[in-house]
């Protein structure tokens, strides 16, 4: 596929989704941001807001498999990503897939399950693939983890310590809608569930591609100083203890391309970066010693940053 | 007046093209009135006139700035006339003058007058410049009369007011030669107009200046047309024949006495001991250094020397007045020029350097049975007087071949010894002299056997009662000073037949590097010896200090030379004693050497370039679209400047509300343009820039 | 890089030569500190650096540009280097342009300074760059460095045209009403335009035979062709005046007017520009006529040989428009292409300006060979010095 069709298949998949997500254009847009960049999102908000919804509408719209994690407290590594189970007839050990093997993974409630979990979720992620018993299984291609914390409900909770969050590429929040749109989805959802109805628009091979293209963005070295500038003053801040890594600038710069694919265009404007940055930087800061860091005040800080660095347009 | 030569003076004075900026008459103004504070300083010019000059100055240059554009073929009538009136009071001040010398002064008057007239009517900048050159001239005539430091600040002054008129007036040129001036594509970016410029000038125009007056050489020996000399400040003492010492009406206790060296008398006693005091007793401006002879003695009686008893001669007429025949020196002769400038009182003996020649004196003077020359009373503060004097220029071997010849009746005074003397001195005297050929080499042997026994010492001891001094000089004691030197040397060459005189005055003194005056101090009040050769005359000898004949030394003109000796003199200190002559020459290179490549190395490293901010040498140019862009940027100001942190399609929602066509296709275009891959195709180039070009003209004319 | 010093530079220096020599008459040390003060601000004049190899120009002018049109033009000086450039003067000397100096202060290292100024575009053709002089006398104006620069910056000078109403390009049409002549409509032809009343010289297949029993009468077929007239331009002439007012650039403008018309109107036209030889165009957009007509240059030329060349571009049929001025090439050979032409079939209009009238005065000999020109059937303009382009090519 070319560039045009990519950014209008791009853009077909976000219409797709918000067919069924309704009024949440930034979150659905964050999301196939993060999808179509080639890394995870995660979604910090209250239950029933629709994050759930979210994922399989993205599953559905391009034809992947889905599955759902509900992390509870005796959640064990082995029962997400799979094991190897003894088969009586062969007299192997057969390898299991866990259902982190799908297209589109959601992870309910990461924070209620135990950090070991957690570590070997966030492997799988990083690798792109899960080690069993010495046996390395690759995740599917367009492996997209959607990822949810409950911000409100501290209590039996392991909240992802903020060195992992890392991981995830950008840290949104769904919102509530407002009034109008609320009743025309409860009366949309009274009938029968729009996401029944929902087609696929692109395969995951076209996904695949769309991602080249993305990977592929014209991003000129004033717009990587910029990002780059961003990374670092989180790491000078002085509330915060250890800011955003290196590797955050790269995939902020990620993010940005897939913006700028889904804009239409073949480079990267810092408009870009400087529109992502706080979703995509805000997660990743360890608050200095004393400080509770939760993720309004991540965002606040990256604001700061933000409105302090300077844009480069004409110098 | 008809209306046709009316015409005519008008055209002819029609202005021309006038100079706008105020800043380059500030700069002239600014010269020329320290030029006039440097006649006021020198006090060429009375304070009343210096009043009226300083303040008259800034009136003339307004006046002419008001006027710049206007005809002014009125005024330029009314300043001709005043300029005919200063010509008339210039021709009557001469008049009054005494010397061709103060021409000078009737001189900087006029030059001033001109200066102040000219102020007036200065409409273009060829009027200014004309003004700025002719300030050098009011700064030549004070320089020439200035004696000491103190013209100094005038002159750094007028440097930097010159320097500057000449920056500001090539500035003004430049604009005027062109359509305008560029602007600064960021705004604030650029620093002020003139920047660092003019200081950067002005440091590297001072540097320069010092290494060239290190290097220019000074022409010597030019003789001056006329000779300054002058009466001083009021009568002084009488000398009623003999020598009247201000400081010593009496009889001498120490040898000095308010900075009056008791020498100059009509005796000295080699038994008074004391120090000199550092006073400035005189200036001298001279061709080249010489020892300022003022007295010569010729007999000696054991204790002291004394003057012939016969009184000296009066000269006939007015100055100048030419040395009697008599007692000039014949062959080969060395002329000096000098000019005499008394700041303390001094006792009525005329100095010149060597034999004087012609004098120019203001009062008589007389010439006593030696030679020496006197005056009727003490020199007041304030006298001038000047000699054209010579020295003996006689090459050593020349004075070498004179073997010595037979007492005449000129000579035979000065080989009379006291009866008292003892004969041990004589021996001694030949035997020092045992293996010197000529009378010359004698010389020569008492002076360095001297200078290898004898150390010098203010307060050596006093010779008893009924000793002879020199006797008790040489056997008795290992130290003295000048006067004990002096005489030793000139009794012990009687002994062996040679004539020979003391005579007292002054050493060089000390050249000023700025104004080139010798300052002479009480401390150089001096006793040296004068030996007679056949045929060439007397010749002076300097036992105290071993100073060799009068010598041509480069260092007196160019200092460059004096500077590079002292450098080399301590690097010369720092090499250890006892190396052969080729290794100290090595070492004394690789010093120098190392000095200034260490010097260069350390500027280098310290005067690093400072770069603005961050370095954005990485970063592309921008293309036509950007900085069409930045122009459009740069007309905003104060709040509704771009933000750093706002991107450019931020700044413009911001600025323009919503984007219509054009602006937005702009926009984008920018936009591909500085951050794309690719540019933007050459239609879509030229439309955006004509869009922000527009937009551009938009915001100056809400702006404005 | 050598200095040469300026008068001014001069007069300092006979100054502090001046000094020195009252300082050596006089014996006065501070006239050798004036005048090594003096020569201190001349050897710093030939010190002090300039440091023109860390400048850069660049110039934006915009991509086509009429004659006559003031322009902005934008210079730019750029300081590549890491020290501050003193204040200097550039002088642009873009041959589309009268030369003009821009003086600036002085610039820091990185920094840039920029003039805008509208220059009327004097001169037809298509430049490409243009040499710029860079010159400082920094800091006191006594010794001049200079430097020139090769600066690019492309603009294409296109001749000064009007908009012509009309013009006698084709033979009227059969439509009176059809001012514009918008297409030629021939009997022949494959689209169907309509019927109308039969006239005598129609061709009898043409007649339509079912509307004519219904209606009573004789109706033909109409159709049209679309062929549209080609048309053939050919300049060619020497010069007389001083452009951009002279006798070239007034057919220069004519050309450009009427193939202009020519292209409005549907036409395509061939160009042929003609100096040492004859240059053939085809077919091209407004923009690339212009653009050739910038760079068409006068001198002596071939009519017959032109004439031949245009008529084979226009297939015998259609219209050669010569646009020449009288000298450069013989009226008489001019007179004889264009019988041939006609001759052939082909339509001709001549526009020719009477070189006499910009230059040396009134010439019989120019207004003779004018008149020999109208006779025969020739369309022909004449285009004097301060007659208006429109009035003299639109005409009676």
């Amino acid at each position: 596929m070319d560039r045009s069709a990519a950014t209008k298949a791009a853009t077909g998949l976000i219409e797709n989704v918000e067919r069924v997500i309704r009024g949440k254009r930034r979150p659905v847009e964050a999301a196939i941001t993060c999808l179509l960049a080639g890394s995870h999102l995660l979604v910090e908000d209250v239950p029933g807001v629709g994050k759930t919804m979210l994922a399989r509408s993205i599953a559905r719209s391009v034809r992947g498999s889905f599955k759902r994690i509900q992390a509870t407290p005796d959640l064990l590594p082995a029962d997400i990503t799979g094991a190897s189970v003894y088969n009586q007839a062969d007299a192997t050990f057969e390898f299991k897939p866990g259902p982190l093997f799908a297209d589109v993974v959601l992870m309910d409630e990461i924070n209620r399950t135990t950090p070991r979990t957690q570590s070997a979720l966030l492997e799988a992620m990083d690798e792109g693939a899960v080690t069993v018993e010495g046996v390395r299984h690759p995740l599917p291609d367009a492996f997209f983890l959607i990822a949810t914390q409950n911000p409100v409900e501290h209590h039996g909770t392991y909240p992802l310590p903020e060195g992992q969050l890392d991981r995830f590429a950008m840290a949104i929040d769904m919102g509530y809608v407002d009034a109008i749109t609320e009743r025309q989805i409860v009366r949309a959802q009274l009938a029968s569930h729009p996401i029944e109805e929902l087609d696929a628009v692109l395969s995951l091979d076209e996904v695949v591609g769309v991602r080249r293209h993305v990977r592929a963005t014209h991003v000129g070295d004033e717009v990587l100083e910029y990002a780059m500038e961003l990374t670092r003053a989180t790491r000078e801040h002085p509330d915060v203890e250890l800011g955003a890594s290196p590797r955050a600038s790269i995939t902020l710069v990620r993010c940005a391309q897939s913006r700028a694919l889904l804009d239409g265009r073949d480079f990267v404007l810092p408009d870009d970066v400087k529109s992502l940055a706080v979703s995509a930087l805000g997660h990743r800061m360890i608050p200095a010693a004393g400080m509770r860091l939760d993720q309004g005040r991540g965002a606040e800080i990256v604001k700061e940053i933000v409105a302090k660095t300077p844009v480069p347009v004409t110098e | 007046m008809s209306p046709g030569l009316l015409e005519t003076i008008r055209r002819a004075n029609r202005t021309r093209a006038a100079e706008d900026s105020v800043a380059v008459r500030i700069a002239v103004l600014g010269a020329v009135m320290t030029g006039a504070f440097a006649l006021a300083l020198e006090a060429a010019i009375s304070v009343p006139t210096a009043v009226g000059v300083l303040v008259l100055m800034p009136v003339a240059y307004y006046i002419s700035y008001r006027r710049r554009r206007k005809d002014n073929w009125h005024i330029k009538l009314a300043l001709t006339a005043a300029a005919i009136i200063g010509l008339i009071r210039f021709f009557g001040q001469l008049g009054g003058i005494a010397t061709l010398d103060e021409v000078r002064f009737p001189l900087a008057d006029l030059f001033l007058w001109v200066q102040v007239i000219h102020g007036f009517d200065l409409p273009a900048r060829k009027d200014l410049n004309f003004s700025l050159g002719a300030s050098l001239t009011l700064m030549a005539v004070a320089g020439s009369i200035s004696q000491d430091l103190r013209f100094l600040f005038p002159l750094l002054a007028y440097l930097g007011f010159g320097g500057a008129a000449l920056i500001l007036s090539y500035r003004s040129e430049l604009g005027e030669a062109s359509q305008g001036w560029a602007r600064p594509t960021r705004p604030g970016s650029s620093p002020d107009k003139a920047g660092r410029e003019p200081f950067r000038a002005f440091a590297i125009t001072l540097a320069v200046a010092a290494l060239l007056f290190m290097v220019v050489p000074r022409p010597q020996g030019t003789r001056t047309f006329a000779l300054p000399f002058s009466f001083g400040s009021g009568l002084g003492t009488p000398g009623l024949g003999g020598i009247t010492n201000p400081g010593f009406l009496d009889n001498p206790l120490t040898r000095t006495s308010a900075a009056a060296y008791y020498g100059f008398g009509s005796e000295v006693d080699l038994r008074v001991r004391g120090d000199l005091p550092d006073d400035l007793v005189m200036r001298v401006r001279a061709s080249a250094p010489a020892m300022w002879r003022g007295l010569a003695f010729d007999r000696y009686d054991g204790t002291r020397w004394s003057l012939p008893d016969k009184d000296p001669v009066p000269f006939a007429g007015d100055a100048p007045y030419a040395y009697p025949i008599e007692f000039r020196s014949l062959g080969p002769r060395q002329e000096v020029v000098e000019t005499f400038y008394i700041e303390r009182e001094q006792a009525n003996v005329v100095f010149s350097g060597g034999q004087p020649d012609v004098v120019w004196f203001e009062g008589s003077i007389s010439v006593d049975e030696l030679g020496s020359l006197r005056t009727d009373s003490t020199l007041t503060p304030g006298t001038v007087y000047s000699v054209v004097s010579t020295r003996g220029a006689a090459e050593p071997d020349r004075l070498r071949s004179m073997t010595g010849s037979e007492p005449d009746e000129r000579t035979r005074r000065y080989l009379k010894l006291p009866p008292e003397l003892p004969e041990r001195v004589g021996r001694l005297a030949a035997r020092i002299t045992r293996d010197a050929p000529t009378p010359y080499d004698k010389v020569k042997a008492i002076e360095g056997w001297l200078a290898d026994k004898y150390r010098y010492r203010i307060d050596s001891p006093v010779p008893p009662e009924g000793r002879d001094a020199v006797d008790h000089f040489l056997f008795d004691t290992d130290v003295g000073f000048c006067e004990q030197f002096a005489s030793a040397t000139a009794v012990m060459l009687r002994t062996l037949g040679i004539p020979a005189r003391v005579v007292v005055g002054f050493t060089p003194g000390n050249r000023s590097a700025f104004t080139g005056y010798y300052n002479v101090r009480a401390s150089d009040a001096h006793m040296w010896v004068e030996v007679f050769f056949d045929q060439l005359g007397w010749y002076e000898f300097d036992p105290t200090f071993a100073i060799p004949l009068a010598e041509f030394d480069l260092g007196e003109v160019v200092p460059l030379v004096k500077v590079l000796r002292s450098i080399i003199d301590v690097v010369s200190g720092l090499v250890p004693e006892g190396m052969g002559g080729a290794v100290r020459v090595g070492l004394i290179l690789l010093l120098v050497v190392t000095g200034v490549v260490g010097g260069y190395i350390a500027y280098r490293k310290l005067y690093r370039p400072r770069v603005r901010g961050p370095s954005r040498t990485g970063h592309r140019d921008l293309g036509p679209v950007g900085r069409a862009f930045a122009r459009f940027e740069n007309g905003f100001a104060g709040s509704r400047r771009r933000r750093s942190d706002e991107t450019a399609s931020e700044f413009m929602a911001r600025s323009l509300g919503s984007l219509r066509e054009p602006s937005a296709t702009a926009l984008r275009a920018f936009e591909r343009e500085r951050y794309g891959d690719e540019d933007p195709t050459p239609e879509e180039e030229t439309a955006a820039v004509e869009e922000l070009r527009r937009l551009a003209e938009m915001t100056r004319a809400d702006e404005r | 890089m050598l200095r040469r010093p300026t008068r001014r530079a001069m007069v300092v220096v006979g100054s502090g030569l001046l000094l020195m020599m009252a300082g050596g008459t006089a014996q006065a040390g501070w006239l050798f500190v004036l005048a090594a003060g003096v020569f201190a601000l001349v050897v710093t004049s030939f010190v002090f650096p300039h440091r023109l190899n860390q400048v850069r120009v660049s110039r934006e002018v915009p991509r086509r540009v009429r004659v006559g049109d003031d322009t902005p033009v934008v210079l730019s000086i750029t300081n590549e280097g890491r020290r501050t450039i003193p204040m200097l003067r550039i002088e642009d000397r873009l041959p589309a342009f009268p030369p003009v100096a821009v003086a600036s202060a002085s610039v820091p290292p990185t920094g840039a300074v920029f003039f805008e100024g509208m220059r009327p575009a004097y001169r037809r053709g298509d430049f490409d760059a243009g040499d710029v002089l860079v010159v400082s006398g920094a800091p006191f104006g006594l010794g001049r460095s200079r430097r020139s620069l090769r600066v690019e910056g492309r603009v294409t000078v296109v001749p000064r045209w009007v908009d012509l109403r009309s013009f006698p390009l084709l033979e009227p049409s059969s439509s009176p009403s059809d001012v514009l002549h918008q297409r030629a409509r021939t009997g022949a032809g494959e689209e169907y335009h309509g019927v109308r009343e039969y006239r005598p010289g129609d061709l009898k297949r043409s007649v339509h035979w079912r509307t004519s029993a219904r209606a009573g009468k004789l109706v033909v077929r109409e159709f049209e062709e679309h062929v549209l007239t080609r048309v053939a331009v050919i300049v060619g002439g020497s010069d007389t005046g001083e452009p951009p007012d002279s006798a070239f650039e007034s057919i220069v403008s004519a050309a450009a007017s009427i193939g202009l018309y020519a292209l409005r109107t549907g036409h395509p036209i061939e160009l042929f520009t003609c100096a040492s030889e004859v240059e053939r165009l085809s077919s091209p957009a407004d923009r690339d006529l212009l653009d050739r007509l910038a760079s068409v240059r006068a001198g002596a030329w071939d009519p017959m040989e032109a004439g031949t060349q245009a008529l084979r571009a226009v297939h015998r049929r259609g219209t050669v428009v010569f646009c020449a001025t009288c000298r450069g090439a013989s009226m008489d050979d001019l007179r004889a292409t264009i019988r041939a032409v006609q001759a052939a079939g082909v339509r001709v209009i001549v526009v020719v300006a009477r070189s006499s009238t910009w230059g040396d005065g009134v010439s019989g000999q120019d207004d003779a060979a004018i008149d020999r020109l109208r006779t025969g059937r020739a369309i022909v303009r004449v285009l004097s010095h301060g007659e208006e382009l429109e009035t003299c090519l639109q005409g009676s």
